[in-house]
């Protein structure tokens, strides 16, 4: 029987720890997509979703039901445990990122090819030029999405890549709805702007 | 409208929000202008493709990596648990051993506390911990052959830092509080949820 989170996390605040491993189930997916999109370091991604968990479990008793959804308050959490982690990356690290950007943005690249050949999905129906194509593309949106302005990019991947509703997002970000909507509306043509030379190859 | 507000539209018209005269003036300028086709176009493609790209998924022991964190971030209390865990060779021991210890220590420090009680004057000089304990209730319970500890009351003195929001929460304050006499308040929260042994 599915319960609602918000029913789970009033069970998980009257003492009962399963509630909580449930509703850790039902979000770790969706939670770890979202940090590693917004990061683009998938294996980062896991810790701060863990750190996102512990810090929803150690303020459970400040939750209100109804008053914000558990998703929306996850999403909550994580985005400003991004803001602080991308905030205190090292120099290093920015340098080595913006390389990897770089090293992508020229596609002609040989040894590239190679590693996308290698780490290809074994899928498929498609057929194999298609599946580079296809991860080629992927890799050159993750850079895009990378590219965006945080304020631009959280909107974004919230709506996009998460699937949120404008309301939740807006709650989320702390903006107006009209902001909202013309948030996306920004991100997604700076998105298509940045994609523009390669879509049309296609 | 002219090219620039047709790109203001773009999501509405995409998510069919627009109203039927805007959407009819839209279609209109999509029809000839040729540069917001193309543009409209590419913005279909690129939102389709976000919504395509592959979905993270958690390394198969998220969860128990979790769990094992949480279990750490436990107060003093839980590493007083692991210590006396350690120090008994089978589970069963560990139980009844500690579950022995645990009576006897209630059993010493009711009997105190009567005592004080029946003076009446040592009320004042409970010491902090007991105080504390009585407010912020705490259950002890054991489960098979793993204990658990429940401090709900705890989850909230432990305040994460830099969570702090109108919408979730009320104030961030405070630090995590201080654990002493970790024996003294295990054995008086004894009584409370002990009975079910
Ligand atoms: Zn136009």
């Amino acid at each position: 029987m599915p319960e609602l989170d918000d029913e789970l996390m009033q069970q998980f605040q009257k003492g009962d720890e399963n509630a909580f491993t449930l509703l850790v189930r039902r979000h770790q997916q969706p939670l770890v997509n979202f940090i590693a999109k917004f990061t683009g370091d998938r294996d980062n991604a896991e810790d701060l979703a863990q750190e996102t968990f512990i810090r929803m479990y150690k303020a459970a008793d400040r939750y209100k039901p109804g008053r914000a959804q558990f998703k929306t308050w996850m999403y909550f959490i994580a985005k400003n445990l991004c803001k602080n982690d991308l905030r205190n990356r090292s120099r290093r690290d920015k340098f080595r990122v913006d390389n990897v950007t770089s090293n992508n943005n020229d596609n002609g690249d040989n040894e590239e090819d190679i590693d996308l050949i290698a780490t290809a999905p074994a899928d498929t129906a498609l057929q194999p030029e298609i599946a580079i194509e296809r991860k080629e593309l992927h890799h050159t949106i993750q850079n895009a999405i990378a590219e965006l302005p945080e304020q631009y990019r959280y909107p974004l991947i919230l709506r996009d890549i998460q699937g949120l509703s404008y309301d939740e997002i807006g709650k989320i970000l702390e903006l107006r709805s009209g902001t909202t909507k013309s948030r996306i509306n920004r991100a997604r043509i700076m998105l298509k702007n940045k994609l523009k030379p390669y879509m049309e190859t296609i | 409208m002219n090219c620039l507000q047709i790109e203001e539209n773009f999501s509405s018209h995409l998510e069919d929000t627009l109203d039927y005269q805007s959407l009819q003036i839209f279609n209109e300028h999509l029809d000839n202008c040729e540069a917001c086709q193309k543009e409209y176009e590419l913005f279909r493609e690129s939102v389709s493709e976000l919504h395509q790209l592959p979905q993270e998924q958690p390394s198969p022991d998220f969860l128990s990596t979790l769990q094992q964190q949480l279990i750490q971030e436990q107060p003093v209390r839980l590493s007083f648990w692991q210590r006396l865990n350690t120090q008994f060779i089978t589970p069963k021991w560990t139980l009844s051993g500690g579950l022995v210890m645990l009576l006897v220590i209630t059993g010493i420090f009711l009997y105190q506390f009567n005592i004080e009680n029946k003076d009446n004057t040592q009320f004042d000089s409970l010491t902090q911990t007991e105080k504390m304990v009585d407010d912020k209730t705490s259950s002890v319970f054991v489960e098979g052959s793993r204990q658990r500890i429940n401090t709900p009351t705890l989850r909230n003195s432990i305040t994460p830092s830099g969570i702090g929001s109108s919408i979730f929460s009320n104030t961030v304050s405070g630090k995590p509080m201080q654990r002493r006499y970790v024996l003294k308040q295990v054995s008086y929260s004894t009584p409370i949820t002990g009975g079910g042994l």
